[in-house]
């Protein structure tokens, strides 16, 4: 049997969406003793993920623990899988559950960034011609980065993590559903209402016409 | 105008979800919605923003920490496990090897011990018989039979008999 014809056979047998076969695929191979799959499922993943969790936990160390222990939890599970749901809707739960677990708890470590310490994205503020509209620029561009970090760290976590499975990872509406244990209406519901609540926050940010728009997607 | 079931459809007007039907939908609805149109705008506005939260890389370090980490969880083979598969098979062969040896070199249950001398049944029998053991005290320590002409000395095992 070829591999599309495998692909195929399961997404008929467990119903699933065709883009996620190959996770499947390499998540059974993985339970089948094949490591490599694990390796290739890790590379595919590990960015999205720290990155979300990034995004959650607002610290890169206590974001790689928490991927890591996300990519152990699926490893340590392999002999259980069943797919009978999407793989990222199994990764991002586990991921999800460690980052509210993580900021609910307190156990995060004491390494987050104050509101008011530098970005780690920041650059040198003297490496262009022209110095002084460059810093201004980038204060202003610094100024908008920790008015959206903070507008994000104060939504509800639940609200938080919806909206960052939804603009960032950009999982479908049941995903996010099925990771955040609701119904797909509540979810848009509270969707909805943390983006209005972002908008409320960020309201005196002036559009940025340059490079709104210019998505860094996941 | 009861706007609450238009908040999923602007979402998906947003997020570029939304089916073209829907887009039409939600597009005749905020040409007669100053609320919505207001809503719809804003939420652009924010999704716009939050494309500036930055994205991280793994660190240099992430898969060599999740390498050791999986080595860690892993249960601790013993010395069997540790083998290469092909000697395992060796090394069970020999052990089996050696205990049908070791079975093999035992004495068989319920062989009799070995048997002691005559001469020490017999003495073993006489402490057993207190009577004839006090006679015997008796006879063998009776000077005056030492003192009679002709006197013999005592055979034990025949006195006690």
């Amino acid at each position: 049997m070829s591999e599309w014809q495998l692909s195929a056979a399961m997404g008929a047998r467990y119903n699933l969406d065709p883009m996620a076969i190959s996770d499947v695929e390499l998540m059974l191979g993985v339970k089948a003793g094949d490591e490599a799959c694990f390796e290739q499922l890790l590379e595919k993943y590990r960015t999205p993920l720290v990155s979300f969790l990034y995004r959650m936990v607002r610290d890169q160390a206590t974001a790689e623990d928490l991927a890591q222990e996300a990519f152990l939890r699926v490893f340590r599970a392999r002999k259980s899988y069943a797919p009978d749901a999407k793989f990222t809707t199994w990764l991002f739960r586990i991921a999800t559950n460690l980052a509210l677990n993580s900021l609910r708890d307190g156990r995060r470590r004491q390494r987050e960034l104050s509101i008011d310490s530098p970005e780690q994205g920041d650059q040198p503020l003297l490496d262009v011609a022209d110095p002084g509209a460059a810093i201004e620029q980038k204060l202003v561009d610094r100024d908008r980065s920790r008015a959206i970090w903070q507008a994000v760290q104060e939504l509800p976590e639940k609200q938080r993590a919806a909206v960052m499975l939804h603009k960032y990872q950009e999982l479908g509406y049941d995903e996010i559903a099925c990771i955040l244990g609701c119904s797909e209406s509540a979810l848009k519901s509270l969707l909805f209402r943390a983006y209005q609540t972002l908008r409320g926050r960020l309201a005196s940010l002036a559009p940025r016409a340059a490079r709104a728009g210019k998505g860094e997607g996941r | 105008m009861n706007c609450k079931p238009m908040e999923a459809l602007l979402l998906a007007v947003v997020d570029g979800r939304a089916t073209a039907e829907e887009r039409d939908r939600a597009g005749r609805h905020v040409a007669g919605c100053q609320a919505c149109a207001r809503r719809l705008e804003e939420m652009s506005a924010t999704w716009s923003a939050l494309e500036e939260l930055p994205a991280v890389e793994p660190s240099a370090w992430f898969d060599t920490r999740l390498a050791a980490r999986m080595r860690e969880s892993q249960p601790k083979a013993g010395w069997l496990g540790r083998l290469p598969k092909g000697m395992r098979w060796i090394a069970v062969a020999a052990a089996l090897a050696a205990m049908a040896i070791w079975i093999s070199l035992r004495p068989p249950a319920g062989r009799p011990a070995p048997a002691t001398s005559p001469q020490n049944q017999q003495d073993f029998a006489v402490i057993q018989n207190l009577p004839e053991l006090e006679n015997y005290d008796v006879i063998s320590n009776f000077e005056a039979l030492s003192a009679l002409p002709g006197a013999q000395t005592v055979d034990h095992s025949q006195q006690m008999e």
